[in-house]
C-alpha cells in the first residue's frame, strides 16, 4: 500500500494539486484539459501502469441543476484501472458542442467500441475515427442520450445492414473481394442478438466484422425518468442468467453514493444470493458450450442442476429469471422458515453431481481436441480490457472479491482458480472450479448467518405494513417514500462488484432529485466481444464457434 | 397521469374474427380438412425466435423436469423453411424487426405465431426509442402469453390454445398492412 | 490457485469411452432406484409446486362486507415501472371509478402489491393464462374483483357485465384528486 502513496505523489507532481484529487480511498479523479489530454494519458499508461481501460462514459450537462462546474455542455469520463495497486482513476474532460477529442485506440486497443458508443449516443467526434454507429441502427437520426431527445420517438428501419458493406471494408482497409459469410441473429449459436460476418479462405478465417445492438432497449435513457427503486426490475433483465448479481450491484452503488450502511443480515443474504446466481450463470454457460460443441445431452445435465438451484429462488421470491430481490437499504423480505436447510441440502447434492459431470468432460480426448484452440496471451487480454473468468484463464490473479473485498468476502475462505493459456479448455476448467468455490462460500456464510432486523435504514427502507395499518405518521412516511422516492444528494460514484462474467460496474451521477441524472452500466462482455475479431484470425470456423460460446456473451448486458 | 388507450378496436375485430363464428368449409371436403387439421396439430414444428430472457424459459421448457414433448411441439428446427409455428420470445427492437419479418415470410404454407411474454406482446416495460411496441405491427399474431417471463405451465397452456385454434381453422395469414405501426 | 496438472493430461479414446459409459450406467441405475426412494418433501414456502410468493394474476381485494378495498389513492399507479395501471377517481362516489390494467404490459414485478398500504391489490397464485389475439387485454374492475360468491355469480358490480364495463371506460368521470388519501 505504500506504493500507492508514492504513485499519488508522482501523479500530483506531474498534473498539479488542483487537478488531481483523491475522491474516495483508491478512487482518484483527474480533471484534464482538452489540449494536454494525449500527454496525460500516455503518462498514466506508461509511467504509472494504469493499463486496463474500464469504461468511457459521456454526460450531457444541459439540464443539470447543481454540480456543473465548468459551464460546458458535455463531459466525458474515462475510467482506468491499475491492476497491481487496484487503484481506479476517473479522467474528466469538459467540452462544447463542436469540439472533438483525440482518440486513444493507439494506447488501449479496447477503446474503439467505447468511442463508437459515445459518438452514437452523444454525437461527439473522436479525431481519426469514422462516424460509425454501434447500438442504434444505421438509419437512425439523432443522438439518443442527449437531454433534448424525446425518449419515445421511434425511427423504424427499412432493411438490415447489407453483408460487409463496401464503405466499412474500405474504412478498415479490408480487401474489396473475398467470400463473406453472414452469421445472422437467427442462427442458434448467436443467442439471438449478435451478427458475425466472416471472410473465409478455404476453411480458415481471414477477417471478421461484428455488428451488435439487436437488443438495445434504451436502459440508460429510461433510468433518467424512474426512481431508484423502480430501476431494480430493469436491472434484472440486464444479465438475465444471473439476475441477482445485477440487483446487488445497483443497490450497492446507490448505497455507497448515499453513504448508508445496511444491516449485517442483509449483507450476508446478498452474498448468498449473489453466489447462487453466479453458480446458475456458470451452469448455463457451460451447458450452452456443451450443446454448441456437439454434446447436446450435456445441456440437459447442466440444466437439471440449474433447476435445483432455481427452486431455491422460486421459494424465496417467486421467480428465478426475474427475482428483483434487493431494495435500496436492504432486501425485499426475509427468508421463509426452513429455507436455510433446503439451501444446504441443495448445495450438497449439486456438489456431489459436479464431480460426476466433470469426469464426463475433462481429460477426454474428443473434448480436448475441440477446446484446446485459440489461446490468448495475458498482455493482450489486459489491452482489450478483459475481466472475470476470461482474464483468470489467461493466468492473471484479479478477482474483486479478494482484491478489494466488500461485505464479508474478506472473512470467508475460498480460492481463485487460474488457468495458463487462455484457451477454451482453460475457461471451461476455471468456470467448473469457480462453481465449487461459490458453493463453499455459501456453506460458510449460512453457518454463521447473522440475526436481527433486515431493513434498518430510516428514511430509505419502507416501514412494516403492520405499523402502517395503525399509525397515521407511518402512513404518511410510507406514502411520501413511494410517491416521491428516495432523494440522493448531488455527487457521482463508480462502484463495481465481481459479476459472473467480469467486473460489473455502475456509474451514477445525481443532481439532488429523486431520479438519477445519468446511469452508465459497465458491461463485462463488451470488451470480451470486441476482441473476438482479433482472436479468431487464422483459425478454423468451428474453432471460432468454440471461442464465441466460451466468452459467454449475454446480449441483454452487451446492448443494454 | 396517462390514460391507457385500448390496444385495438374490439367491436370491429370481434365481428370479423370471433372464434365461434368461424366454421369449417364446404361439407364435401369436410373429412379431408378434418384429417388435415388433426395431423397439423399433432406435429407442430417450432422455430423459437428467442432474443432475451424468454428464450431461457423456453429452453428449460423442453428439458427434463417440464416437457412439451407430450404435445409434439418441442421439436425445434432452427430453419424457417421447415417449421410452421413461430414462437417469438423476447424484446424485438427496430434493428431486429426486418429480420423477424423476413423469417416469417420464408416460412411456407399454413403458419401460426405465438407471442410469448410482455415484451413481444406489447413492448413490455420498454417504451423507448428503439423497441417495437408489440410484434403484431410486423407480423400477424395468433396467441398471446402474458407474463414476464411466462411460466412453463403457461407456455404449455398456450400450445393447447393454439391447438384449439388450428382445429377450428382460424388463421391470420394476412399481413396487417392497415394497422398503424406502434399502436 | 492453479488448476491441477493432471487435468491437462489426455486419456486415450478407449479409456474415455469406458469412463463415460460407466458414468451413464450408474446414472441410469440411480434413476431406476429412485422410484423406490421415499419422497423428500417440498421446499420451504411452497404449497403444491409453486411457492407462496409466486407473482401470478392480479386481483383487487374485496373485504368481508362485499365492497372493494381499493380507495383509488393512486400509489400503485405511481410506482408501476411499465405504466400499465390506469385509475380514475369518481368524485361523486368518493371512491375508485375505473381501474384498468393492461395485462400485456404488466411485468408481474410485485411493486404495486408492496406499495399499497391497505392491501388493495395483490398477486394471486393463479397463472396468467394465455389468450387469443382478439380478446380484450385491458381488464377492468369486473374481472379483477370477480368473486363467484357475490351477487349470484355476477361478481362485485352487478350493474355491469364484463363487456360493458370495459367498453364504457371513455364515459367515466376522468378526474383524479391528489388530495384524497386512504384513511383506513
Amino acid at each position: 500500500m505504500g506504493n500507492s502513496r508514492e504513485l499519488f505523489q508522482k501523479c500530483e507532481d506531474q498534473f498539479g494539486n488542483s487537478r488531481l484529487t483523491e475522491y474516495r480511498p483508491m478512487e482518484w479523479v483527474l480533471v484534464a484539459d482538452l489540449e494536454k489530454l494525449q500527454e496525460d494519458f500516455s503518462f498514466l499508461k506508461v509511467h504509472c501502469q494504469f493499463n486496463l481501460l474500464l469504461d468511457i462514459c459521456g454526460v450531457d450537462n444541459l439540464s443539470k441543476k447543481e454540480g456543473n462546474l465548468s459551464g460546458k455542455r458535455f463531459e466525458i469520463n474515462y475510467h482506468i484501472l491499475n491492476l497491481e495497486e487496484h487503484i481506479r482513476i476517473r479522467v474528466k474532460v469538459y467540452l462544447d458542442e463542436k469540439e472533438s477529442l483525440p482518440s486513444i485506440t493507439a494506447l488501449w486497443k479496447g477503446a474503439e467500441w467505447f468511442e463508437r458508443e459515445v459518438w452514437d449516443m452523444y454525437g461527439i467526434l473522436f479525431n481519426g475515427r469514422p462516424k460509425e454507429r454501434i447500438l442504434t441502427h444505421h438509419e437512425f437520426i439523432g443522438h439518443p442520450l442527449r437531454k433534448d431527445f424525446d425518449p419515445k420517438k421511434r425511427i423504424p428501419l427499412s432493411s438490415p445492414l447489407p453483408l460487409a458493406p463496401h464503405d466499412t471494408r474500405k474504412l478498415r482497409g479490408l480487401p474489396e473481394d473475398g467470400h463473406w459469410l453472414n452469421i445472422d441473429p437467427s442462427h442458434p449459436i448467436t443467442k439471438g442478438a449478435l451478427r458475425v460476418m466472416v471472410n473465409l479462405e478455404g476453411e480458415k478465417i481471414k477477417d471478421v466484422l461484428l455488428e451488435i445492438g439487436y437488443l438495445h432497449r434504451g436502459f440508460e435513457k429510461l433510468c433518467e425518468g424512474l426512481n431508484y427503486n423502480q430501476i431494480i426490475p430493469y436491472t434484472d433483465r440486464l444479465n438475465y442468467c444471473s439476475a441477482a448479481l445485477n440487483n446487488i450491484g445497483w443497490c450497492k452503488a446507490v448505497e455507497e453514493l448515499m453513504e448508508i450502511e445496511i444491516s449485517e443480515r442483509a449483507k450476508a443474504l446478498r452474498m448468498v444470493f449473489g453466489e447462487l446466481a453466479r453458480v446458475i450463470d456458470h451452469l448455463i454457460s457451460l451447458g450452452t458450450m456443451a450443446e454448441d460443441l456437439g454434446a447436446p445431452t450435456g445441456l440437459w445435465f447442466f440444466m437439471e442442476l440449474r433447476e435445483r438451484i432455481s427452486k431455491l429462488f422460486t421459494s424465496y421470491c417467486g421467480g428465478s429469471v426475474n427475482p428483483s430481490l434487493t431494495r435500496v437499504g436492504g432486501m425485499s423480505h426475509d427468508l421463509p422458515l426452513g429455507w436455510v436447510n433446503d439451501c444446504l441440502n441443495t448445495v450438497k447434492s449439486v456438489e456431489h453431481s459436479m464431480d460426476d459431470l466433470s469426469k464426463m468432460f475433462s481429460q477426454l480426448p474428443w473434448w480436448m481436441d475441440k477446446t484446446r484452440v485459440c489461446p490468448i496471451e495475458a498482455k493482450d487480454a489486459i489491452e482489450w480490457g478483459f475481466t472475470g473468468p476470461c482474464l483468470r484463464a489467461c493466468g492473471i490473479n484479479y478477482d474483486l472479491r479478494k482484491v478489494s473485498p466488500y461485505y464479508y468476502y474478506g472473512d470467508v475462505e475460498f480460492e481463485v482458480p487460474l488457468g495458463s493459456k487462455g484457451d477454451v479448455y482453460d475457461k471451461y476448467l476455471v468456470r467448473m472450479e469457480e462453481i465449487r468455490q461459490s458453493l463453499k462460500i455459501i456453506t460458510q456464510v449460512l453457518d454463521y448467518l447473522p440475526v436481527g432486523r433486515l431493513n434498518i435504514v430510516d428514511g430509505v427502507s419502507l416501514p412494516e405494513k403492520s405499523e402502517v395499518y395503525k399509525d397515521k405518521k407511518a402512513l404518511d412516511k410510507y406514502r411520501s417514500l413511494i410517491r416521491d422516492g428516495i432523494k440522493v444528494k448531488p455527487g457521482e460514484i463508480y462502484s463495481a462488484i465481481e459479476g459472473a462474467n467480469g467486473e460489473l460496474g455502475f456509474y451514477i451521477q445525481s443532481d439532488g432529485g429523486n431520479t438519477p441524472y445519468r446511469v452508465k452500466v459497465r458491461p463485462p462482455c463488451f470488451p470480451l466481444f470486441q476482441s473476438f475479431s482479433e482472436i479468431v484470425k487464422g483459425n478454423y470456423l468451428s474453432d471460432a464457434y468454440a471461442t464465441l460460446v466460451s466468452l459467454n456473451i449475454v446480449p441483454g448486458e452487451l446492448d443494454r | 397521469m396517462s390514460k391507457v388507450k385500448p390496444t385495438r378496436d374490439f367491436a370491429k375485430i370481434e365481428e370479423e374474427f370471433l372464434l365461434e363464428k368461424l366454421v369449417l368449409t364446404t361439407k364435401a371436403s369436410g373429412l379431408i380438412d378434418w384429417l388435415k387439421r388433426r395431423s397439423q396439430v399433432n406435429s407442430l414444428w417450432t422455430f423459437p425466435f428467442g432474443t432475451s430472457c424468454c428464450a431461457l424459459e423456453f429452453m428449460s421448457l423442453s428439458g427434463e423436469t417440464q416437457s412439451a414433448g407430450e404435445l409434439g411441439a418441442d421439436l425445434t428446427r432452427h430453419s424457417p423453411e421447415r417449421s410452421d409455428l413461430l414462437v417469438v420470445g423476447g424484446t424485438i427492437t427496430e434493428k431486429q424487426a426486418p429480420i423477424l419479418k423476413s423469417v416469417y415470410e420464408k416460412m411456407e404454407g399454413p403458419k401460426w405465431v405465438i407471442a410469448m411474454g410482455a415484451c413481444a406482446a406489447s413492448g413490455g416495460p420498454y417504451n423507448t426509442y428503439s423497441v417495437v411496441q408489440g410484434v403484431s405491427s410486423i407480423i400477424p399474431v395468433d396467441v398471446y402469453i402474458p407474463g414476464c417471463p411466462p411460466s412453463a405451465e403457461a407456455v404449455i397452456a398456450g400450445f393447447h390454445l393454439m391447438k384449439e385454434r388450428i382445429l377450428k381453422g382460424a388463421q391470420r395469414g394476412v399481413l396487417p398492412e392497415t394497422i398503424e405501426k406502434g399502436l | 490457485m492453479i488448476l491441477k496438472r493432471e487435468l491437462y493430461q489426455r486419456h486415450g479414446y478407449f479409456k474415455g469411452i469406458l469412463i463415460v459409459l460407466s458414468l451413464q450406467m450408474s446414472r441410469l441405475l440411480k434413476m431406476f432406484l429412485s422410484v423406490f426412494k421415499k419422497d423428500e418433501g417440498r421446499l420451504a414456502g411452497s404449497e403444491d409446486q409453486r411457492s407462496s410468493k409466486y407473482k401470478g394474476m392480479l386481483a383487487l381485494t374485496v373485504n368481508k362486507q362485499g365492497e372493494l378495498q381499493c380507495t383509488g389513492c393512486g400509489l400503485c399507479q405511481a410506482v408501476c415501472p411499465s405504466d400499465c395501471i390506469d385509475i380514475q377517481f369518481d368524485k361523486k362516489k368518493k371512491g375508485v371509478g375505473a381501474f384498468n390494467i393492461d395485462l400485456l404490459r404488466c411485468v408481474f414485478c410485485g411493486l404495486c402489491e408492496e406499495a399499497c398500504p391497505i392491501d388493495g391489490i395483490r398477486h394471486t397464485a393463479e397463472i396468467p393464462s394465455p389468450g387469443h389475439f382478439e380478446q380484450n387485454w385491458n381488464i377492468g374492475i369486473a374481472t379483477l374483483a370477480y368473486r363467484k360468491s357475490l351477487n349470484n355469480g355476477k361478481g362485485l358490480l352487478s350493474e355491469y357485465t364484463f363487456d360493458q364495463q370495459d367498453l364504457n371506460q371513455d364515459n367515466e368521470t376522468v378526474l383524479q384528486d391528489e388530495g384524497q388519501t386512504s384513511n383506513a
